[in-house]
């Protein structure tokens, strides 16, 4: 005797039943397993979206409902607001204005993230001075930069009209044009909004497998072909992404650009709906009727957001994505 | 240099009234200052430059006592946002500046004190130390709070006519005296104007042109009124066509700079400081800044006469105690105010900073404002245009009068940018700021 006793695995390995899957050890629960652990850690952010988000929409939806100008009390008045605001040739021409401005402000953004991105995605000499200048603009706040556009624009000493003198062409009074003060807006979003994008494309770009380019190189493929046929496609759920992100930045981060530079003017050309809301709800203290503006904005916003990122159904194991 | 001024025999009756009076008052005065405590005071943030060395003077007059001061916005939605907030709050100061825009309204929301026991109080400040034009800036004349007053004005500001010499003497031209017209003025304002092709690189003048000290004073001297019986506004009358089509024709020439135009030059008095500019309309208050930003010589005129009437637009910032003032600190905010407006107390060293006429009828002809060193030099011109001041209607609601601000921008970006007629303009103008007023007294004002 003194066989040592096998155990059944050994047994079953030289039985050569090691194919079949064996349970997992049953291992001992981690600490960080408990909904203890996962409340803290989501905790502070549920607590953050819930003070700056959820209550300020909600308070805003029921500040709709009423009549208040922060000095008598607030006054029920129904769905009076809402009435208002189709007999309102303001408000009207404000959302008008947004549209217009989401129009010159989004397309360009992606349109010029998506090529940025493509030709600084290469590697030559000086190449990352390149990025660093494209992505400058993310760190600058959104009133410096209207400012400094601001002096860009100026008819007698801004850079614009001087470089336009230089080649003989008297520019447009561009802020104080009806024509040319929007698309002079425009161009400052876009501008701001452009690092972010080329960010995205870039990260992209980088994810698409080199196997695939170089195999369309051996076929012949041209960098027009390739652009076309391979890198676009690859990038389109981030291009949807920097679409929505563009959408949600312009209508927001507009109020900023568009409050310093032109306050709205003129003669209404740049009245895009923050600029308005601020008026009715800051200067005019109509705090009911700016409150019921805001959640017309809150709904175009939440409709576009949908139209541009559809909620997909989450996938379980095994199901495609 | 300074220019001593033939006294107007009104004043030197004041001045003689109230001496006496201030004296007797001084010495009562003088018995129940406080030893301790601190006052809470809110002041704009232009402000603040010329205030500090009042409350420091006055710390030093009262030792134990501390002034905690807060900046308020300089603007007037900003200002009236903040104060609100810090009424729903509980957190007012002790004592607060306002806009004439907002007596009525400051009243209303409880965030001013009516101003009456102070001047009622026997101390030296009663209800005619004060200039009374600028006093009734802040006489609530409707509502709940009808007859009382709701600020203290702390300068006894007129709009005047400021002048770069240099640009004078480099073209030849005489300096503006008292027999100018508004028609003399656009002439001089044309010659001084420079231009490079289309762009405007100097302004002859800058004057804001929807501001209501400008275009008040013209209607006024038409022999007409802004608002008629109803408290609605009348801006298809002769006079107010005639009034705005002379300014807006000057800013469609190129030759006025109005508010847009202004902006575009970093500014009214900066860009009269830099030289863009060779006249602008502007008042004592903004004296300070232009004497800090401005390197060659300049002075100032009177506003020259519209149809043979010389008119000028008057008004001042004012202070007041706040409810809770009055309610925790009442003593030391009476005793602070009462030193501010005296000679010798707040209104020498305010008035010493160049930003203040006093809104004391007795110290208009005071050696601690008309002897300063110049610029300006010609500082008889702040006092003696009071008389022909021409004040914004005080039933105006502050709601509505944000509206009609915005509304003569448009009108004036609609004839300027598009060249509609200015009947036209104003039309639409009148159409909405009367919308608003309707609706902003059928809510109480």
């Amino acid at each position: 005797m003194g066989s040592t006793l096998l155990s059944k695995t050994d047994t079953a390995d030289e039985a050569g039943l090691s194919a079949i899957v064996r349970p997992a050890p049953r291992r001992r629960s981690s600490r960080t397993d408990s909904p203890f652990w996962a409340a803290l850690f989501v905790g502070p952010n549920v607590v953050l979206f819930t003070v700056f988000m959820l209550i300020p929409i909600v308070w805003g939806l029921a500040l709709s409902l009423f009549d208040w100008n922060l000095i008598y009390e607030p006054r029920f008045v129904g769905l009076d607001n809402y009435v208002a605001l189709l007999n309102d040739a303001r408000a009207v021409n404000s959302v008008s204005k947004t549209v217009y401005l989401l129009v010159l402000g989004v397309v360009p953004t992606v349109f010029l993230s998506f090529v940025l991105a493509v030709l600084i995605n290469t590697s030559f000499p000086g190449y990352s001075v390149f990025r660093t200048m494209y992505l400058l603009p993310i760190v600058i706040s959104l009133v410096a930069s209207a400012v400094l556009w601001k002096f860009m624009y100026d008819p007698r000493v801004g850079p614009i009209a001087q470089l336009l003198g230089f080649f003989g062409i008297s520019g447009p009074n561009w802020l104080q044009d009806t024509t040319w003060a929007m698309p002079a807006l425009s161009l400052v979003i876009v501008w701001l909004r452009l690092p972010l994008g080329i960010i995205l494309y870039l990260a992209a770009l980088q994810q698409i497998n080199p196997q695939l380019l170089e195999a369309a190189e051996i076929d012949g493929a041209g960098p027009w072909a390739k652009l076309r046929h391979i890198i676009w496609p690859n990038v389109m759920p981030v291009t949807l992404l920097i679409l929505v992100l563009t959408l949600r930045g312009i209508i927001f981060d507009s109020f900023d650009i568009a409050f310093v530079m032109t306050k709205g003017g003129p003669l209404n050309s740049t009245d895009i709906l923050a600029v308005y809301i601020y008026d009715l709800a800051f200067a005019q203290l109509r705090l009911g009727y700016a409150s019921a503006l805001s959640t017309v904005l809150f709904v175009i916003v939440t409709i576009l957001a949908l139209v541009f990122n559809p909620p997909r159904r989450r996938p379980t194991n095994g199901d495609p994505v | 240099m300074t220019n001593k001024f033939s006294l107007s025999r009104r004043s030197v009756l004041a001045g003689l009234a109230a001496s006496p009076f201030a004296l007797a008052a001084g010495s009562q005065f003088a018995m129940a200052q406080p030893t301790s405590g601190t006052l809470s005071i809110g002041i704009l943030d232009w402000a603040e430059t010329g205030i500090k060395p009042v409350f420091a003077a006055y710390e030093a007059a009262r030792p134990g006592v501390k002034i905690d001061y807060s900046i308020l916005p300089g603007d007037g939605p900003g200002l009236r946002q903040a104060l609100l907030s810090r009424r729903l709050a509980n957190k007012l100061p002790d004592i607060t500046y306002l806009a004439d825009i907002f007596a009525t309204q400051f009243a209303n929301a409880q965030v001013t004190a009516d101003m009456r026991p102070f001047l009622n109080s026997g101390g030296p400040i009663t209800m005619t130390s004060l200039a009374k034009p600028f006093l009734d800036q802040y006489l609530v004349t409707s509502g709940p709070n009808k007859d009382g007053i709701f600020g203290l004005p702390i300068g006894a500001d007129t709009v005047v006519l400021y002048y770069n010499k240099k640009h004078f003497d480099e073209a030849g031209i005489p300096y503006p005296d008292d027999s100018w017209t508004f028609e003399k003025q656009i002439e001089v304002a044309t010659q001084l104007t420079q231009k490079n092709g289309s762009v405007t690189t100097r302004y002859g003048l800058a004057a804001s042109v929807p501001w209501h000290a400008t275009y008040v004073p013209g209607i006024e001297a038409f022999g007409d009124t802004l608002l008629d019986e109803n408290n609605m506004y009348k801006l298809q009358t002769e006079a107010a066509i005639k009034v705005f089509t002379m300014y807006w024709d000057q800013v469609k020439a190129g030759v006025l700079a109005s508010s847009p135009q202004q902006t575009q030059l970093g500014g009214g008095y900066q860009a009269f400081g830099a030289g863009t500019v060779s006249m602008l309309q502007s008042v004592r208050a903004l004296t300070p800044l232009i004497r800090s930003v401005t390197t060659d010589d300049w002075d100032v005129a009177l506003e020259p006469t519209i149809n043979g009437v010389r008119k000028t637009g008057m008004g001042s910032i004012a202070q007041a105690i706040t409810p809770q003032g009055m309610a925790n600190n009442q003593e030391l905010a009476f005793d602070y105010l009462n030193w501010f407006y005296s000679e010798d107390g707040g209104m020498k060293i305010l008035a010493a900073g160049y930003g203040t006429v006093p809104p004391v009828e007795a110290l208009y002809t005071s050696p601690i404002w008309t002897d300063l060193p110049g610029p300006p030099y010609d500082n008889r011109v702040f006092a003696e245009s009071i008389q022909y001041g021409a004040m914004n209607p005080t039933s105006i609601p502050a709601d509505v009068q944000v509206v009609v601000d915005t509304e003569l921008a448009k009108a004036e970006e609609a004839v300027v940018l598009n060249n509609v007629p200015v009947a036209d303009a104003l039309k639409a103008a009148e159409a909405v700021i009367n919308e608003a007023m309707a609706r902003v007294m059928a809510a109480g004002g």
